[in-house]
């Protein structure tokens, strides 16, 4: 069930991670490339938990992924504030 | 003369600030009376727009660094152009100028920014909600 | 070090649910308010992890729970992404 459950939580992190893709490529923010490669990230995740099923020690790890998507959300949060503040016309 | 010989400064000022044709004409004909202020009535007689347009109008370019009011308190009774910043100034002068050229381009330029706008709605409400300790621009 | 890596992840979640919640007050977007959904529910996930793996990590197992949680969370967001985006 886990494993079921790994796969399709890595197939929806992909699917909101191109979403969020398109956004930036409409002309969006950057905000959404950080959003886009976080979810890559958190799929990646994902499917690593779901093909190798690591022990308690090495499960450790995966997780430090999952900060690491959760943490370039937050630089991207940064960044946007920063370029608001530098903008000319803003 | 198309979109594509509208020059940055100008363009830029459409993308972000002047958004409807109403802001356009009241931007112009302050701009024409920079040495004076003007009530809303003048302008909307000036534009052949009903007042409370004008005045909103007016308001918005006052919102976003453009016209000052005064008294500078609400309520608002006269408006004066008055660029922020000398960058907004030279964007405002190279929009007045394109204006002048080449009207045809900056009407056509603006409709497509209301519809890029109004297709990218949903997106920008996202990224501004990351935008802290500020406003939301339409809240 | 792991228990500050799952209670990172839970804090960072839980500051990107807040946000996009406050911008929904605020400007009412949709799309806000299934984002904020889906961050929160990852902030659960994240701390049913915490609970699972570092304060009860023997009693009990909510792998399933988490999971679903995380599932369901990101299966909202796909919703607000595809349905409230134009």
């Amino acid at each position: 069930m886990n494993q079921f459950l790994w796969g399709s939580l890595a197939m929806a992190a992909l699917v909101a991670g191109l979403l969020f893709l398109r956004f930036w490529k409409l002309g969006g923010d950057r905000l959404f490339l950080f959003f886009a490669t976080a979810f890559g990230i958190l799929a990646f995740q994902w499917i690593v938990l779901g093909v190798a099923n690591p022990d308690r020690e090495a499960v450790f790890y995966v997780y430090v992924l999952r900060l690491a998507a959760f943490v370039l959300i937050i630089v991207g949060i940064v960044d946007k504030n920063r370029r608001a503040e530098r903008s000319l016309l803003r | 003369m198309s979109e594509t010989d509208i020059p940055a400064a100008a363009g830029l000022l459409l993308r972000e600030r002047v958004h409807t044709f109403e802001q356009l004409e009241a931007l112009a004909f302050l701009v024409r009376g920079r040495e004076d202020s003007w009530p809303a009535d003048a302008a909307a007689e000036a534009l052949r727009i009903p007042e409370e347009a004008a005045r909103e109008a007016m308001l918005e370019l006052a919102a976003c660094g453009l016209v000052v009011t005064e008294p500078e308190s609400a309520p608002a009774s006269r408006f004066r152009y008055s660029a922020a910043t000398s960058e907004l100034e030279t964007c405002v002068a190279a929009l007045m100028a394109a204006y002048q050229t080449n009207r045809l381009g900056i009407v056509k330029m603006m409709s497509d920014n209301a519809i890029h706008r109004m297709r990218t709605e949903a997106m920008r409400a996202f990224s501004d909600a990351f935008l802290i300790g500020r406003k939301n621009r339409n809240g | 070090m792991a228990e500050a890596v799952y209670a990172l992840c839970t804090l960072t979640s839980l500051a990107c649910a807040v946000l996009l919640f406050n911008g929904y007050r605020r400007g009412g977007a949709k799309l806000l308010f299934w984002s904020a959904l889906c961050f929160a529910g990852l902030t659960v996930n994240n701390l049913l992890l915490f609970i699972d793996l570092v304060v009860l990590p023997t009693t009990i197992d909510l792998s399933i729970w988490r999971s679903g949680v995380a599932l369901v969370s990101v299966a909202v967001l796909i919703y607000g992404l595809v349905w409230e985006s134009n």
